[in-house]
This record gives C-alpha cells, sequence and structure tokens, in this order.
C-alpha cells in the first residue's frame, strides 16, 4: 500500500515538467509532406527518400539541379578517354563506426544496387553506364562505361555509398531497424517510424562543415494546412511546401519568413498526336471525333497560344511559379536560352484552328490529377477555360493520381496534364519524348507514344557528345525540334516554397529542392 | 472480404505508376511490377495471398517492405490511446452533463446543455480540429499543435498517456475525437434518465426517503447504462476504426493515417491487413459489450 505522502510524492513526480534540454543543445524541426518509407538508401528512388537519408549517407558528387554537380565524396574527377573516368577520392573519411572509407566501398556500392529485392524503384539508371569499376588505388577510383557518357558524375551522384564491411549481406529489414544506418554523413540516426518520422543526431566525427544542429528531426506532416498550423505553433522550425490558399497571409505574418524558389519541376500538357482516332472527343452535336484533330500540328500550336500562362501564375498559383516554354527549367544544363516565350494570342489561335479546318471548334474533355502537384486541378480548369474561349469546348476532369496514372499510360485520355521533374533537360526529353522503346529503356513516361526521328537523333547525339559546349546546344535543339512540333504544351514551372520562424531558421533553398538540415542555419 | 479488396484497388488503378521514380526507364517500371509480383494474373496473386494468409502470413507492404499486419500492428497503440482518451473524456462527460439535463428539464441549465449536444453532433470534426489547433495551439500557444508526445513504459504497456507531454499531446485531438460521442451520450443519457426518473420505482425510492444522490447515482444510472454500453461500444469501434480525419488533421501517427497514406498509393497489403483487422476488433468489441450487458443486467443470461 502506497502511503498518503508516497502517492503525493508520485503524483508530483508525474506531473512535473520533464527536465527541458539545455538550450545549447540546437534543434531543428523540419516538417516534410512526405517522410522516407525505408532507410535503406538503395531501396526506393524517390524525393523524400533522397532528402532524408543524405543526411546519414553520401554520394561520390553532390547533385543541386545546378548546371555543374558539386564534390562530396569525391574531391576532384576527370575522363581519361571517352569512356574512362577517374574520381579522386577524399581521404580520412570514416563511417560513423569508424571503419574507413575507400574505393572499394565504392564499388560494393554499385555492387549492390541492382540486387536490392522487392525494390519498388531501383537506382539502377544511375549505376547501369558504368560497366567496370577498378580501385587503382585506395583512393582512386577507375569507372568505365560501353558508351561515352559525358554525364556521368551527374548520374552516380544519385548513388549513396555503403562500406563493404559494414554492409555485405545488409538487408533493407537490417537497414529499416537502424542496426546497419551506418554512413559517412553528416548526421547519424536514431529514430525511425515508417510514414512518420525520422530523428537524426549530429555526427562529431563527419569529414566537412561542422553541422549547427545537435539533433534534427524530420515530421511527416501530410496536410498543407496542418503542417503550417505546427510551424505557427512553434512545433516546427521549418516546414516545406506552404500551401497556395495559405500564402498571401503567411507571407504577411510577422512571425514568419517564407522564402519561394524554382523548382525542376515543369507542368505540361501532353495532347494525342499519334492516333488516328482519340478518345473523349466529339463534334458540338456529340458524335465522336472520327478524326483526331490533335494530330495537326496547326491545332496543337493553336490550343497552346490560347493559354494565359502569366494568368495561370498570377491567379492560380498566387505568383508561386513561371510560365514555361520548354520542358526543362532555366537553371537546368541543356535548356534553351534562345526560345521565346509561347505567345498569349487567342486570335491568332482562333486563325490556326480554322485553317486546319475546325473554325468551330470540337468537344473534348481533358484529365488531370488532383494533389499531384500543387493546385492542379485548378490550372486544368483555367487551361479548359482559355481552350473554350477559342472555341474548343473543354470540360476538364481532374482524379486521384491513384487512379489517373494508370489511365493515362492505358491512353485513355485524349489530352492530359502532369509535371515532370528532372535535373537536366536531355533527362526530361529522354523520360517523356523521345521515342519509347524497351530496347534502350526509354521513354518510359512518353504516354502517348510520340516519335520524331530527328528529336531522337538530336538527344543521342547530344548525349554521346563530349564537349559540354556541343552538348547543350544539341539538347537545345532537340528541345526546339519537341517544342516547334507541340509534341507537348509547356504550361508552368512550379516554385518550392520553405517557411520558418523568423530570426530562429535561415533556409538556404537549392533548385533542385533537397529538404536538408545542411542548408539550414540557426540564426540566434 | 480480402477478395473484394484486391479486386477493387485492381479495379481503381496501378501502384507501379505511383511509385517509379521519373528517372526510371522502361526496364525498372517492369522490375518494380515483377518485384511487387504485380505481373501475375489476378486470381494468381490472390491465391498466393490466401495461401500465405493462412500461415498468417499477409504480405510485405509494397511501400514499407515491412509485414503489412506489424506495420498495422505498430500504429494501432497510437490510435488505441487516442481513441480510449476520447471514449474516457466522451462518457465521463457525457454521462454527467446528461444527467444534469435530465435533472434540469425545462430550465437554463437543461436547454443550454441540450443546445451544446446539438451543436456537437452537428459540427464537422475537420472543422472543429482546425478551430481548436489555431485557439490553442497558435492563439494561446498552451498545447502542442501536432503529433505524438513522449512515450513511457509503464507496467509493460509504452503508451504516451504516461508521460506530462504526451498527455499535452493527446488533448486535443482526444477532445475533437470525442465531440461527436459526448453529444450522441448526453442526449441518451437525458431521454433514459427523464424516462427513468418517472417510473415507478424511483417514485417509491422517494416515499421510502432514499437520498437523491443514492436514487439518480445508483437506480436511475443502471437503467440508463444498458442501452448506453451498446452504443459507446459500437462508437468505440468507430473511434478506433474512424479516426482518419483526426489523425489528419494532428499529424497523429495512428492506423487512419496509415490507411490514408496507403490508399492514396494503392498499399494493397497494408489495406488488406488494415480492414481485417478493424473486423476482427468490431468482433472483440461486440462480445465485451454482451458480456458487460449479463454483468448489468440480470435478465440477460443463460436462464432466460
Amino acid at each position: 500500500m502506497l502511503s498518503r505522502r508516497d502517492t503525493l510524492l508520485l503524483a508530483a513526480a508525474i506531473l512535473a515538467p520533464l527536465p527541458v534540454a539545455a538550450q545549447a543543445a540546437r534543434r531543428l524541426r523540419m516538417g516534410v509532406a512526405l517522410a522516407p518509407n525505408s532507410i535503406d538508401p538503395h531501396y526506393h528512388n524517390t524525393g523524400q527518400n533522397n532528402s532524408a537519408l543524405r543526411h546519414v549517407f553520401d554520394t561520390l558528387c553532390n547533385e543541386m539541379g545546378l548546371e555543374e554537380v558539386e564534390p562530396c565524396l569525391a574531391e576532384s574527377w576527370k575522363m581519361l578517354d571517352a569512356t574512362t573516368w577517374q574520381f579522386d577520392l577524399r581521404k580520412g573519411v570514416t563511417f560513423t563506426d569508424g571503419t574507413p572509407f575507400t574505393a572499394d566501398d565504392v564499388i560494393f556500392t554499385f555492387e549492390r544496387v541492382p540486387t536490392v529485392p522487392n525494390s519498388p524503384g531501383l537506382y539502377t539508371p544511375f549505376v547501369k553506364p558504368v560497366v567496370k569499376l577498378q580501385a587503382k588505388d585506395p583512393h582512386t577510383l577507375i569507372m568505365t562505361t560501353a558508351a561515352p557518357y559525358p554525364t556521368l558524375p551527374r548520374e552516380v551522384a544519385w548513388v549513396q555509398i555503403l562500406s563493404r564491411k559494414i554492409h555485405t549481406g545488409a538487408t533493407t529489414d537490417d537497414f529499416n531497424s537502424l542496426k546497419v544506418a551506418i554512413g559517412t554523413g553528416p548526421y547519424k540516426i536514431t529514430k525511425y517510424v515508417p510514414g512518420d518520422e525520422v530523428q537524426f543526431v549530429r555526427n562529431d566525427a563527419y569529414w566537412g562543415r561542422k553541422q549547427p544542429w545537435e539533433t534534427v528531426q524530420l515530421k511527416a506532416v501530410a496536410n498543407d494546412s496542418t503542417r503550417l498550423g505546427a510551424l505557427l505553433a512553434g512545433d516546427l522550425d521549418l516546414m516545406f511546401r506552404v500551401g497556395t490558399p495559405d500564402l498571401p497571409r503567411v507571407q504577411n505574418d510577422p512571425k514568419v519568413e517564407v522564402s519561394l524558389s524554382p523548382s525542376l519541376e515543369i507542368v505540361y500538357l501532353f495532347p494525342d498526336s499519334t492516333r488516328d482516332v482519340s478518345p473523349n472527343m466529339t463534334d458540338k452535336a456529340g458524335k465522336p471525333l472520327e478524326k483526331n484533330p490533335l494530330r495537326d500540328v496547326r491545332v496543337r500550336r493553336a490550343l497552346s497560344m490560347s493559354i494565359d500562362r502569366q494568368a495561370i501564375v498570377d491567379r492560380v498559383m498566387q505568383k508561386a511559379g513561371a510560365p514555361a516554354n520548354q520542358i526543362a527549367a532555366p537553371t537546368m544544363e541543356g535548356f534553351n536560352k534562345s526560345l521565346p516565350p509561347i505567345p498569349y494570342d487567342p486570335v491568332a489561335a482562333r486563325k490556326l484552328l480554322a485553317e486546319a479546318g475546325y473554325p468551330d471548334g470540337w468537344k473534348m474533355k481533358i484529365n488531370g490529377p488532383v494533389g499531384f502537384i500543387a493546385n492542379d486541378d485548378k490550372i486544368l480548369q483555367a487551361v479548359g477555360s482559355f481552350f473554350s474561349r477559342v472555341g474548343v469546348e473543354t470540360e476538364v476532369e481532374s482524379v486521384s493520381p491513384a487512379v489517373y496514372f494508370g489511365k493515362a499510360t492505358a491512353r485513355e485520355y485524349c489530352v492530359f496534364m502532369t509535371s515532370y521533374t528532372g535535373p537536366v533537360a536531355i533527362g526530361d526529353l529522354k523520360a517523356l519524348i523521345v521515342t519509347k522503346d524497351p530496347k534502350t529503356g526509354d521513354g518510359p513516361f512518353n504516354r502517348h507514344l510520340y516519335s520524331n526521328k530527328q528529336l531522337d537523333d538530336l538527344v543521342y547525339q547530344a548525349q554521346a557528345t563530349l564537349d559540354p559546349v556541343e552538348r547543350v546546344r544539341l539538347t537545345g535543339e532537340a528541345m526546339k525540334v519537341g517544342m516547334d512540333d507541340a509534341a507537348l504544351i509547356p504550361l508552368v514551372q512550379t516554385m518550392g516554397s520553405v517557411a520558418t520562424r523568423k530570426g530562429v531558421v535561415k533556409y538556404n533553398s537549392v533548385p533542385i529542392g533537397w529538404g536538408w538540415a545542411m542548408l539550414a542555419e540557426p540564426l540566434s | 472480404m480480402s477478395l473484394i479488396v484486391f479486386v477493387s484497388v485492381y479495379a481503381i488503378g496501378d501502384p507501379v505508376e505511383i511509385l517509379v521514380s521519373p528517372q526510371a526507364t522502361i526496364k525498372e517500371i517492369e522490375q518494380t511490377r515483377v518485384a511487387l509480383g504485380l505481373d501475375q494474373p489476378l486470381w494468381w496473386q490472390y491465391l498466393l495471398f490466401l495461401g500465405h494468409a493462412l500461415q498468417g502470413d499477409l504480405g510485405r507492404s509494397f511501400i514499407f517492405h515491412q509485414p503489412a499486419l506489424s506495420l498495422v500492428f505498430s500504429r494501432f497503440g497510437a490510435t488505441l490511446e487516442l481513441a480510449l482518451s476520447a471514449l474516457l473524456l466522451s462518457t465521463m462527460l457525457g454521462i454527467a452533463l446528461g444527467l444534469v439535463a435530465a435533472l434540469r428539464v425545462g430550465d437554463w441549465v437543461g436547454r443550454t446543455i441540450m443546445a451544446a449536444s446539438i451543436a456537437g453532433l452537428s459540427l464537422p470534426t475537420f472543422w472543429v480540429g482546425t478551430l481548436l489547433v489555431m485557439f490553442f495551439g497558435i492563439w494561446l500557444g498552451w498545447l502542442p499543435a501536432i503529433g505524438r508526445g513522449e512515450v513511457a513504459t509503464f507496467l509493460g504497456i509504452t503508451s504516451s498517456l504516461f508521460t506530462r507531454d504526451g498527455l499535452a499531446h493527446v488533448i486535443l485531438p482526444a477532445s475533437t475525437l470525442a465531440l461527436g460521442n459526448t453529444a450522441l451520450i448526453i442526449r441518451l443519457t437525458r431521454s433514459g434518465a427523464v424516462e427513468a426518473l418517472q417510473s415507478d420505482y424511483v417514485r417509491f425510492a422517494r416515499a421510502k426517503g432514499l437520498s437523491p444522490t443514492r436514487i439518480v447515482g445508483v437506480h436511475v444510472l443502471k437503467s440508463v447504462l444498458i442501452p448506453l454500453t451498446t452504443i459507446v461500444g459500437l462508437e468505440f469501434g468507430g473511434l478506433v476504426a474512424f479516426s482518419v480525419v483526426t489523425e489528419t488533421i494532428y499529424a497523429w501517427p495512428g492506423m487512419g493515417k496509415l490507411i490514408v497514406d496507403s490508399i492514396a498509393v494503392l498499399d494493397r497489403p497494408v489495406i488488406v491487413a488494415y480492414l481485417m483487422m478493424v473486423a476482427l476488433l468490431f468482433v472483440v468489441i461486440n462480445l465485451v459489450v454482451d458480456l458487460l450487458y449479463r454483468a448489468l443486467d440480470p435478465r440477460v443470461g443463460p436462464h432466460t
């Protein structure tokens, strides 16, 4: 039996405030929309995994979405001949259990990547170009590619390096239980709750800049408004992706600092220019069209010109975006700087439609996802009304991404909207409008099977060109061919947004959109 | 039931389309399909699932690569503690206010309680939740706006209800979740109690000179509790199974949040495991309710 005094003491102990961590221990609490779904850095290639796990694991180079990649575990690299590369590795780097990092660990990592079982999305695209790896000495690595591969550093920048000694035989479960979650990165992982949160503590033996934060918490809060609420309530120090309806209000909040920065995401429409008959298109009386108007390049250009992109940016996106004139962001390697903006000209659009034999337009239904891109349903609505204004009576339908992408691939839509995010322009072209071919593996998201020999030739020529200036020129040329043909109709480039507690944290955004504690600086 | 989930997820869409990264080539997309077993015909996928399920294996999550059942189970604790807090809050508050309303029928106290209960029944959870966060989390800054607090282990049970931080975190979501139920219990208690107060046995008790506290606290309450138990039992199942909205607003790491995330990416093994678990839960709750009945009402039993 507890005496009355004991009971009181017990109650006091329970109710007493927990010892508050000393103020000196700086902690950073970051709110993200999605948490990583595994701690195995080779399990599932997604933005949230790459962002979160890079706190723990390093790569050879850092991809920031700029024109050049930055050194990381590789201090420098050079091409020895057209297919041979030398990477000079950083010396004195250790994994957090003390194991030294050597060239053999890179070889091990490249061997492991294709072997991770049950992966929903392997990292093989990044290791595939390399056919042979060789350690010249413990800190010099020779990579051989099958064909000239001038953008190799950009590819290897996605592969997080593990240790042969620690990680031989390690399974995805071993990483998820944190048993082998050991890397060379600036932080060590201390807690992982799938789909909810990850906690890190500073790696004091880190080879690079000493990190200002002692602990970092990455908390998934899927709902945009809830995430913002948590920041306003002081439960988070910084959060990524402010919901558009909240933007104007938060920008005036004295406690919060919001920064917008251009991302690499381009929102586009994919018109079906390849089939003779396409679904969801009828004449004004409701009879299905026997001939697909979208096959005519004049029609595709007319539709593109009927869209007031600036109005979409200003009103729908609350200025958190920019009009796009090609399938690449201006910061990306291969962006064609000489392409003019696509004019907003409904009169010329109507004229082009008349020339193509559609003076009265027709009726169609266009499709898009909901909640995949910020404001996707509203952007699609705006597009639909612009189309209607030039006589193409357009109905819009937005559905959940879970339903949407399967149907888009099954070609159940005549025009659909989605977005692509890639670090280099040639990657966007190869994923979206280069001929879909199982042999090359290219064109995985070329859902309307667009095919243009001239464009393909330019892309593959660019891919094999070693001179960077010439490569950028050829990529730009390929982009121009695709855009002149209106193979895709680019709409807008989105912006990433980060909100921080004013005077507490400053965040240095990069175009690729990393959510890294390494990019956050304490202000107090 | 598992068949329904299988067929409906299949009909909704293709998980591979959502899972693959932008940099994947056609080959990787095919590899993903094979790795998840989605290249097989549906009937064969289902038979494989049944075979494994009979051995207690509901498959691994497409997304997390963890056994689906243990993934759902790992989130069960958080949801249970939220539902229990809400249940406790709503029954205590509901019965107390309901009795007061029954005793003060017609005057302003009774009317205020009844008006409030109507509001409680009709206000949507997401709205109340957001409002509570704004008021207590942001303006006053008294309570944390999101997440679950620190956990502690006591008597072998790990829960955030054993720490001060954890209790602070649970107040807002539990109140949000409890709101509708409290209102329902107030109304049930009141109507039951009003009826009981006019019954013969209460009149006899009064005539015999029993204290009003004893009359209300024992005799009236006991007859009110019988219908209440059924409702509370069923509602408890509802609290656990459908705390989805509340968990989303408060980023509470429970099963509701998991199921929403899983449906969004068509993570079939998790959806199946979750639904089977919820079905089992309802069976257990109904059993407990029936047993409680016997304890409360001696007329219910094998001899009648």
